[in-house]
């Protein structure tokens, strides 16, 4: 009969560490954010009782991930514990960056896809890149811990399969996180491009701590990445998000079908402000031009040109209206702009004047992103490093 | 007996009733789970109404109540004041001490800051301005005390045991006098970040000419779809002296129901504007389940309509039903928030008082 005695302590033991281990990855976000002097400080930040970060402590430091210089002083996490790789899968081109446990980017590396489109070619570019990338910063291939891609389309993260792409042509149904995971052998995280860029305005974007916020990619086409209580929004079949199909009020100077609804991606994603423009040009009886794209447009409103104005008048009510709608369903306190016509400041200041009109106690916030392109990269690299820290959690039970 | 049970039995939540069957070594114990040891009760606050529902730690309703308000007297203290006595009395029928209460949940038609328990506004209610119901409650009653808004609760009331269950995300729309809607989210009810996630009554819509709609013929879903706005319209087109009288928004759907063609035509505008409601809520959040309740909501020739509407859509057509639990959902939803810290209340200080 075994020893009672023992087996109840391992099993305290191992209970002990498994309790700690949602505390440990708050731990390490913290720690990601700033060295901390005092267990109590930290504790405060965390959010958590004294002994449960004390606990959480020591589980990091028996792994390595945390360090405290010298027995006392500041606590930091081990920057070069490991290794992980964040992949940005975009039409035309493809972009890896490979970061230290803090987050911060080694290296980068990009390619063209315009001329890939199976699944597995793009794993390949993928392997070839990584094995660049690990060359350039001189890290042993051993210390790469986890990589989260991101995929242009409807990708059910818990599956790893992204459904559907929108200009990597025919995937359907790819089992994409298992083909990362065989190419490159560490743990993989797979999700789509605008819930990784959701992810990135959290960790280190104008979205930081804040729990319920939208961020919305406005560009050729319109999507949504949602954080509703912290956490990422999928819906039942991975499909939330889709808001650029939404009805929306028709704008006046649409000649043939005046003033009929049209869907939000059509009125203003890059060509539906384009093609206001054309039609106001047309009504107005006045050329329009160089073809000027939607951020163009919005520049010339800002300086005053007339028909630049009306387009942007309309397009602004229309996003108002969208994001209006949206925020009571949500009750998300901030929306971030992105994507090519997204980043228009012209056109979040104009939208949200028009948001401060409506009755609303609090009307919703709009800020422009401040991560730009570099979103949907920054927030696989965040994915990557909570994949890597759940696996290591892992093999300690 | 393991540590698990031991705790259990300390607390007074389980008792040996015998011993089963050997399956070769000592015969086991055949617990049975007292869920006697304690109570709770849900109240759901109206305009006109008080309701009131005592279930046992099953679950297991064993008394109801209902009470009517008068809306000009009913401020935040006679109401506190009238929980306090029903509850009481209902305790009472059961032969349950107030020791034995071990939680209460209230559902009011306001958005509810739930930590702090505080009443936002009310504006159907006479000094429902801002009210810390919560800590009013408190001073009433001993046990762990929740405010909660009413379509909330009926969310969690569908998803305990309703139209609902196993559905982790999911939307609950109320169609009454006002409209709004009860919101899950991976399988936990999402609030927004001021308390007021769902408020679809505010969702600007196309007014009911949909021919040319521009941003200024844009008005509040809740005048068109909300029991007052039907009953309006219905009323203001009373041309004919012929149109039968309705008193009810519901009657003027089961007019149409009966054939009658103005009905008809009121009853397929509001389902239109209900299915495109329906449909943003799909796009945004991708619910598995779109259920409908309320006074307006509960009537099966809207839902028909809707479906039907939903059918020729050009999306995916989510799943819309009907709530199965009626105007209890509020009271179950109020049930089963209270249970879950009941239980681990008594787990965490566990007193032989069984």
């Amino acid at each position: 009969m075994t020893n009672k005695r023992s087996t109840t302590s391992t099993r305290g033991t191992r209970q002990r560490h498994a309790l700690a281990q949602p505390d440990a990855c708050e731990v390490l976000q913290q720690l990601r954010e700033q060295d901390f002097n005092s267990q109590s400080e930290l504790a405060r930040q965390c959010g958590i009782p004294a002994a449960r970060l004390a606990a959480a402590l020591s589980l990091l430091a028996k792994k390595g991930l945390v360090e405290r210089p010298g027995g006392h002083g500041s606590f930091r996490i081990k920057a070069s514990y490991g290794h992980v790789l964040g992949v940005d899968i975009g039409g035309s081109n493809m972009r890896i960056a490979l970061a230290d446990m803090k987050g911060t980017v080694l290296s980068k590396w990009s390619t063209s896809t315009k001329r890939t489109s199976s699944p597995g070619m793009v794993v390949e570019q993928i392997r070839t890149g990584v094995t660049k990338l690990l060359e350039q910063a001189s890290v042993p291939r051993r210390s790469l811990l986890a990589v989260a891609a991101g995929a242009p389309g409807i990708t059910d993260a818990d599956s790893g399969v992204v459904v559907a792409t929108s200009y990597l042509r025919g995937w359907r149904n790819v089992p994409f996180r298992s083909l990362l995971e065989s190419a490159l052998h560490i743990p993989a995280a797979v999700e789509n491009d605008v819930r990784l860029a959701a992810i990135g305005e959290h960790s280190a974007g104008a979205a930081r701590g804040v729990r319920n916020f939208v961020f919305l990619a406005i560009g050729t086409g319109i999507a949504a990445g949602i954080f509703a209580n912290g956490k990422l929004v999928h819906g039942a079949d991975s499909t939330a998000g889709e808001v650029g199909y939404m009805h929306v009020p028709g704008t006046p100077e649409e000649v043939a079908k005046r003033g009929a609804p049209g869907s939000l991606e059509s009125t203003i994603g890059g060509e539906g402000v384009r093609q206001q423009w054309l039609r106001v040009c047309r009504e107005a009886r006045v050329p329009p031009g160089r073809d000027l794209n939607a951020t163009e447009i919005f520049e010339h409103a800002r300086a005053g040109e007339v028909h630049a104005m009306t387009v942007l008048d309309q397009s602004a009510r229309v996003l108002a209206y969208a994001v209006y709608n949206i925020s009571l369903v949500l009750n998300s306190a901030l929306f971030v702009l992105g994507g090519g016509v997204g980043m228009s400041a012209p056109l979040r200041d104009a939208t949200q004047c028009f948001l401060d009109q409506y009755n609303e106690p609090v009307p919703p916030k709009l800020i422009v992103s401040s991560l730009g392109p570099d979103a949907q990269l920054i927030g696989a690299i965040r994915l990557a490093l909570h994949t890597a820290e759940a696996r290591l959690g892992l093999k300690l039970q | 007996m393991t540590n698990v049970v031991a705790h259990l039995a300390l607390a007074g939540l389980v008792e040996e009733v015998g011993e089963g069957d050997s399956t070769g070594g000592r015969p086991p114990d055949i617990l049975r789970f007292k869920a006697e040891r304690g109570c709770v009760a849900g109240v759901e606050i109206s305009p006109d109404f008080l309701h009131f529902l005592l279930a046992d730690l099953d679950g297991r309703e064993l008394e109801r109540a209902s009470m009517a308000l008068d809306r000009r007297s009913s401020t935040p203290a006679a109401v506190c004041t009238r929980i306090g006595t029903q509850v009481r009395e209902l305790l009472g029928k059961h032969k349950q001490p107030e020791e034995h209460l071990l939680g209460l949940v209230v559902g009011v038609p306001a958005i509810v800051n739930v930590d702090e328990g505080v009443v936002l506004a009310l504006s159907a209610l006479k000094d429902w301005n801002h009210v810390s119901l919560g800590s009013m409650l408190a001073t009433e009653f001993k046990c762990n005390t929740v405010v909660e808004n009413d379509t909330n609760l009926a969310a969690r009331g569908e998803s305990y045991r309703g139209a609902a269950r196993g559905e982790k995300d999911f939307v609950f729309i109320i169609i009454g006098e006002g409209v709004g809607a009860g919101i899950f989210v991976a399988g936990s009810l999402h609030r927004g970040s001021q308390w007021s996630a769902g408020e679809i009554g505010y969702l600007r819509v196309p007014n009911i000419s949909r021919e040319h709609p521009t941003v200024h013929q844009y008005g509040k879903l809740e005048k068109l779809l909300g029991a007052p706005g039907i009953l309006k319209s219905w009323r203001a087109n009373q041309g004919s002296r012929t149109r039968p009288k309705a008193s009810r928004a519901t009657e003027v759907f089961d007019l149409a129901a009966a054939g009658n063609a103005q009905a008809k035509r009121l009853l397929k505008q509001r389902a239109t504007i209900l299915s495109d409601i329906i449909v943003d809520l799909a796009l945004i959040l991708n619910p598995s389940l779109i259920l409908l309740g309320g006074e307006v909501g509960n009537h099966p020739l809207l839902l028909e309509e809707v479906q039907k509407l939903l059918l020729g859509s050009e999306f995916a057509v989510v799943r819309v039903g009907l709530g199965a639990l009626g105007s209890a959902a509020v009271l179950w939803g109020a049930i089963c928030t209270a249970l879950e810290p009941a239980i681990q209340g008594l787990l965490q200080s566990p007193n032989p008082a069984g």
